[in-house]
């Protein structure tokens, strides 16, 4: 590679750093703005808005709202996605290929279509639009992701670890939760954080069957139609800030293993 | 049988139209140090994960102490297995990797915590308690297998190739470990390897076996200087297959043909009858060697073609004719005095065994 390619190569990559980057960084700086209109120019900055957004009590409560939702579809999703990938990799029976295939299925309907279908089915249920609705639907969305994430995991574990805890006295269940799940957790760890990250970014499925109370992004969504305004940026920033963190701290403890 | 530990009948195992192991006895008594040996593929480790519990036989019966176990799983039978791999638990130290055993089978935690202590002790690894398995290194780690092993006093202890992954140094030294382990415990070892060394080493009797039955039953000693077929022949050490016919019998010798050259040979099992060509092994090292030639039946003039030193020993190239040629190992002192290109060899008729098949 001569100089000048390198350079171009150079210049490429920091194109698109800028081009990932400037969205963001406008959308922070703008929430520092002493005005209530977004744009340029800026003539002097403030914290005002993130004072607001701590201080607003619906604000704070639809975080939780959302926080909520995120944590207990995360859960449901972790507990069916660990059984599905156990009974797919360590089991073996007619129909697999078809129950996998439906198990991972949600991953690629596209959102729009899975929330009606989801919407219609939990009325004829009988849940009512909802947190309910809500959690089940996310659920529904990130099974596919623990699923994927612990088969991979579970086809790396060598088989004589299971054979060793049974030779010592151990029984499946004991197997399992002895054995089996602490050696799944990192991997859980990181599919639990991505669900609960893909559940709290969802906007398509929280819209459809949610209730009056909105998550985070439908409320966002919300705001903009009445006019953007900073404390939409402040709003953002936080949630940009604690999803970074989770992310972050999600692949550091994927890392050290 | 009360007194067996574990005894196999007729224990046969197929996979589809495969068949990995086929009708193998094996009475083994308290304290023994078994090993099955064998290239791979020849059905020992399956035979091994029988006894475990992790294979159901396809035919045949296991019995533990009298009791007949075929059917038992892994987890309700009172023997133990030391993994290829270890398999260690990765997520506990040591101490909790020897004490899973224990606390299945319901000891306090008094009773656990002390008989793991005893372990660590008795394994020298005394500071290793809280060590996970990837802080230990790979001898530490076969002593941790084997205390967790034994933690549960077993009445057989299954091992299988756990030197495998040990470097040569190391496994030589872990061999001297690992029997006088076997002695102070007093356990019934059952080892498998494809090492012939690891196995002629440690054991007090090896089964060699080859394509899902055993070849032949023996101690060591046994197997290297009276092997009873050509592939034990062939696969323990080196030795010197002579292709002979039988031309009578005289006494307790067989009489044998070598391409012209008479020799008489012992044979272990049934005579052959005249005429039959078999094979006639002979240990490099256990021919003797004379400058001129001594007065005795079974001796043969060798041309040298190549002397090869070996330190200690020293080994010859040589042929009898252009059809026949004999490896000799001689000490190396003795071989000193072997000048020129030619010299005397006797076959003692002893460890000359011939061999039916």
């Amino acid at each position: 590679m001569t100089r000048h390619t390198r350079l171009i190569m150079q210049m490429i990559y920091w194109a698109f750093v800028l081009y990932l980057f400037i969205p963001l960084s406008l959308m922070i700086l703008m929430g520092f703005k002493d005005s209530n209109f977004i744009g340029f120019p800026i003539k002097s900055l403030t914290l005002d808005w993130y004072v607001g957004v701590i201080q607003d009590m619906e604000i704070l409560s639809i975080f939780g709202y959302s926080f909520t939702i995120a944590i207990s579809s995360t859960a449901i999703a972790l507990v069916i996605g660990t059984w599905a990938a156990m009974l797919l990799t360590k089991a073996s029976f007619k129909g697999k290929v078809i129950l996998f295939a439906l198990i991972t299925l949600p991953a690629v309907v596209p959102g729009i279509i899975s929330a009606i279908s989801l919407r219609i089915y939990s009325q004829t249920l009988g849940i009512d639009p909802g947190m309910m609705a809500v959690i089940l639907g996310h659920a529904v969305h990130s099974v596919p992701f623990v699923t994927l994430v612990s088969m991979a995991r579970l086809n790396s574990q060598p088989l004589s670890h299971v054979e060793a805890a049974q030779d010592l006295g151990a029984d499946k269940l004991v197997t399992f939760f002895r054995i089996t799940l602490p050696y799944l957790v990192p991997a859980l760890i990181g599919a639990g954080i991505f669900c609960m990250l893909t559940s709290f970014d969802d906007f398509v499925r929280s819209f459809f069957l949610g209730g009056y109370e909105p998550t985070l992004p439908v409320y966002i969504f919300a705001q903009l139609r009445t006019g953007m305004s900073p404390e939409i940026n402040a709003i953002s920033a936080v949630v940009l800030l604690i999803t970074a963190v989770m992310g972050l701290t999600a692949e550091r403890l994927l890392r050290r293993k | 049988m009360e007194n067996s530990t574990i005894k196999l009948v007729g224990l046969s195992k197929h996979f589809g139209t495969i068949v990995a192991v086929e009708d193998i006895n094996l009475t083994v008594q308290p304290g023994e140090f078994v090993t099955l040996l064998g290239p791979s593929g020849c059905g020992k480790s399956t035979t091994l994960r029988m006894m475990g519990g992790f294979e159901i036989p396809t035919s045949g019966r296991i019995y533990l102490g009298g009791d007949d176990v075929t059917d038992i799983p892994p987890n309700k039978r009172n023997v133990n297995m030391v993994f290829q791999d270890y398999a260690l638990f990765p997520h506990m130290t040591s101490g909790q990797n020897i004490a899973f055993g224990l606390e299945l089978q319901g000891k306090t935690k008094r009773e656990t915590a002390q008989r793991v202590d005893e372990l660590l002790e008795f394994m020298q690894l005394g500071g290793y308690k809280d060590r996970k398995p990837d802080e230990l290194s790979g001898g530490q780690r076969q002593r941790v297998a084997l205390a967790r092993a034994l933690a549960p006093d077993p009445r057989v202890l299954l091992l299988d190739e756990p030197l495998g992954a040990l470097d040569a140094k190391l496994r030589k030294q872990v061999q001297i470990e690992l029997k006088s382990i076997q002695k102070r415990t007093g356990k019934t070892f059952i080892f498998v390897t494809h090492d012939q060394e690891e196995a002629l080493t440690m054991s007090d009797r090896v089964l060699v076996m080859n394509e899902g039955r055993i070849e032949q039953d023996g101690s060591p000693k046994d197997l290297y200087s009276h092997p009873e077929t050509r592939f034990v022949a062939d696969f323990i050490g080196e030795t010197n297959m002579l292709e002979c016919t039988v031309s009578g019998i005289d006494g307790k010798h067989v009489v044998l043909d070598w391409a012209g050259t008479e020799l008489r040979g012992e044979c272990r099992s049934a005579m052959p009858a005249t005429g039959q060509s078999v094979g006639v092994v002979i240990r490099p090292e256990n021919i003797t060697c004379f400058p001129t030639k001594p007065k005795s039946p079974n001796v043969i003039k060798l041309k040298i073609l190549q002397r090869v030193f070996k330190g200690s020993s020293t080994t010859f190239q040589t042929v009898v004719d252009e059809s026949k040629s004999l490896t000799v190992t001689l000490d190396s002192i003795r071989a000193e005095k072997i000048s020129g290109d030619t010299m005397w060899v006797h076959l003692d008729p002893d460890y000359l065994s011939v061999l039916l098949r």
